[in-house]
């Protein structure tokens, strides 16, 4: 197995595959970086570029845009509160936090450094199981993705702690937005209102943005007027320290696991792998209360997951044709005009491509690290720009990455309404993560639930009685009822505590 | 006082909540059921499975209030009143204008770039909105917001169109330029 992975290197490290590996990894971190162009956006503008290339140069081109990209999208989620792509939404929550306590440099470093080691390790345990678990893929029918999809929607659900019910609430809104535009399996309009712009559904960016972007201008723009806004602590050292590296690997190494275990499964994509992937962190972690203030910890994980998913997600995309996400479908409609046909055949016809690829996603992964490290400091120091300076820049630059996706009014316009629902969801203390994931998973979640119910011809006890869905859904209730459950004993412990400190 | 004021915004939270819900799944009705199978669920199933747990939800709330943010209220509300000093008695209480007009004006500055970008154009239409933007964020110079504008929206015009193809309305400037 690894006499292939030799092979591969030997291709990737050619110079002009490694000039174009550099220069794939310069363009997609540089436009990654734009709040509201994610990879997908990415790859997709850039794509014509590659069809002139052979297909070995092609692929290591759209990798290392891919992998820059996704870079860019976590540098615009720590500095500025905005996520550049689904998968960097997690990030926010500590990475943001982080930049405003002056540790904007440490975040983005530990984000490059995770994606480092997560993605070695991708590498490494594709070279050595990808082949055995791509036919294990192949058990997840649609009981099991609609499960999945449940469990990682409970999951986000129940970051909410005591408020779980808010984000039920949120969750479920998110779904009901997917819901918007042409079904897919019966072609019927719904909730398009006969507006034409509405029959493709409404993209996660449109919404992000809104929800994300506006309503942190507008926030940011009160703070600052009533001279509320924390001051941008200005740190000394903008490198991470060799004790927040050790300090965050463990995080690294469980997010690294869970990442590529759900980024194999074909469909559930590297977003859904941060989500669970911090969610269980917090349970399995020391110290649980520091996720969610600023914690390292929180950057690192999310990250680890969403590399070593990207990693994994290549099984199912190369071996049953079948993306994790958006980027990685564009990646193989890429693929399909280059005259390769992903399949089970994928690892004998194609082998020596494929190789290469995996080789040069290495190779993208080390120079990332090497481009970025340097660039952590010039990057930290948007964080000093004085508010009334960046955000009617970053509000100019979301519009036009709305606009990018289809030149729609009607994409602006609910982009501005989104602004106002978010704005109001964060005064309200409404948790917002979870209606961006319930629209991002919304659409595969009903086709696997209508495929599910058309195989048991109706029947919902197909979900209960394959055994990993019923685990799945099993464990979402858990994760559903516990934060209320653990938030009723703390409040009855204090009361007691309470009583007995009169009783005294 | 605090705790009833959020009790009130919790039921009215539920009713508008309830209400979207009522609208969705009353939509559901139009949704047409072209070559649906019997005993198969069809393009309205998972609509209205998701109509009716939001209905319950909002009626839940409705109902309920919010007991989890009451008593988050009454603890901010406990640890406010510790901090606070003593209001200044006499102080005059600004003008609605004052305390509100700037928050409103840069909601009419962010929607109206958003809604009228198209029929502006792309020029026009952000190098206003980021010339008003400076100023209602605090620039008080109007020769630094406006050279600060129209540079950036000079970069970003040809950055985006010129360098990675998104096609950039130029709206009423189209007309000038006789594109």
């Amino acid at each position: 197995m690894f006499d292939h992975l030799i092979n591969g290197f030997s291709v990737a490290l050619q110079p002009l595959n490694l000039l174009i590996a550099l220069l794939g990894s310069v363009i997609g971190t540089v436009i990654g970086v734009l709040p509201g162009l994610g990879p997908t956006a990415t790859i997709a503008m850039l794509l014509p570029l590659v069809f002139t290339m052979s297909p070995v140069a092609a692929m290591i081109m759209l990798t290392s845009i891919y992998y820059g990209a996704m870079y860019g999208g976590s540098t615009t989620s720590i500095l500025v509160n905005i996520p550049g792509e689904s998968a960097s939404v997690i990030t926010t929550i500590d990475g943001h936090k982080m930049a405003m306590q002056g540790r904007a440099g440490p975040a983005l470093a530990i984000a490059a450094v995770s994606s480092f080691v997560a993605g070695t390790l991708a590498v490494v345990v594709l070279t050595m199981v990808g082949r055995p678990v791509a036919s294990l893929a192949l058990r997840f029918g649609p009981a099991e993705f609609f499960s999945l999809m449940f469990f990682g929607l409970a999951t986000v659900a129940s970051l909410a702690g005591a408020q779980v019910g808010k984000a039920i609430v949120t969750t479920v809104m998110g779904l009901m937005i997917a819901t918007v535009g042409i079904d897919l399996v019966s072609g019927a309009p719904r909730f398009t209102f006969g507006n034409p712009f509405l029959q493709d559904g409404i993209d996660f960016i449109v919404v992000a943005m809104g929800v994300f972007a506006i309503s942190e201008i507008v926030v940011t723009a009160k703070e600052v007027w009533e001279g509320t806004r924390p001051q941008v602590v200005q740190a000394g050292n903008v490198w991470l320290s060799w004790k927040d590296f050790r300090y965050s690997l463990p995080s690294i190494f469980r997010g690294s696991f869970f990442g590529f275990l759900m980024g194999m499964l074909p469909g559930a994509g590297a977003t859904l792998s941060t989500f669970v992937a911090y969610n269980v962190e917090k349970r399995l972690a020391r110290n649980p209360e520091l996720y969610g203030t600023g914690d390292i910890r929180g950057v690192a994980c999310p990250e680890a997951a969403n590399n070593a998913a990207s990693g994994a997600s290549l099984i199912p995309l190369l071996s049953l044709g079948i993306p994790g996400g958006g980027a990685t479908a564009v990646m193989l409609g890429a693929l399909m005009m280059l005259d390769i046909t992903p399949g089970p055949m994928m690892f004998d016809k194609h082998g020596a491509l494929l190789w290469a690829l995996i080789a040069s996603m290495y190779v993208g992964n080390v120079l990332l690290l090497v481009l970025n490290w340097p660039m952590v400091n010039v990057f930290a120091r948007i964080m000093s720009v004085p508010a009334r300076y960046l955000m009617p820049i970053v509000l100019v630059i979301c519009t036009v990455g709305v606009w990018s996706l289809s030149s729609s009014s009607v994409d602006l316009v609910l982009t501005g309404a989104a602004g106002v629902l978010g704005y109001y969801m964060r005064r309200q203390k409404w948790p917002i993560e979870p209606l961006v994931l319930g629209l991002i998973l919304g659409g595969r979640m009903e086709s696997s639930y209508r495929q599910a119910l058309i195989i048991s011809k109706g029947s919902p006890t197909i979900f209960f009685e394959k055994p990993i869905s019923l685990v799945l859904l099993l464990g979402a209730l858990v994760f559903l009822a516990l934060p209320p459950i653990l938030a009723r004993m703390k409040k009855g412990r204090a009361l007691v505590e309470a009583l007995e400190g009169g009783e005294a | 006082m605090v705790t009833a004021k959020i009790v009130t915004r919790a039921r009215a939270e539920g009713l508008v909540i309830l209400l979207v819900a009522l609208g969705y799944v009353w939509e559901t009705r139009n949704i047409p059921t072209l070559f649906q199978s019997p005993g198969v669920p069809g393009p309205a199933a998972f609509p209205t499975v998701l109509g009716l747990v939001l209905g319950l939800a909002g009626l839940w709330r409705l109902v309920r209030g919010a007991p989890g943010d009451e008593a988050a209220a009454r603890a901010a509300q406990k640890a406010a009143g510790e901090a606070k000093e003593p209001a200044a008695a006499g102080a005059p209480a600004p003008s609605w204008l004052a305390a509100h007009g700037r928050f409103y004006a840069l909601w009419a500055v962010v929607l109206g770039f958003m809604f009228f970008m198209p029929e502006l154009g792309f020029p026009l239409g952000a190098g206003a909105a980021m010339l008003l933007m400076f100023r209602l964020l605090g620039e008080k110079r109007w020769h630094v917001s406006a050279a600060l504008s129209i540079a950036t929206t000079a970069i970003l015009y040809l950055g985006f169109s010129k360098g990675l193809g998104v096609r950039l309305p130029l709206g009423l400037l189209q007309g000038l330029l006789g594109k």
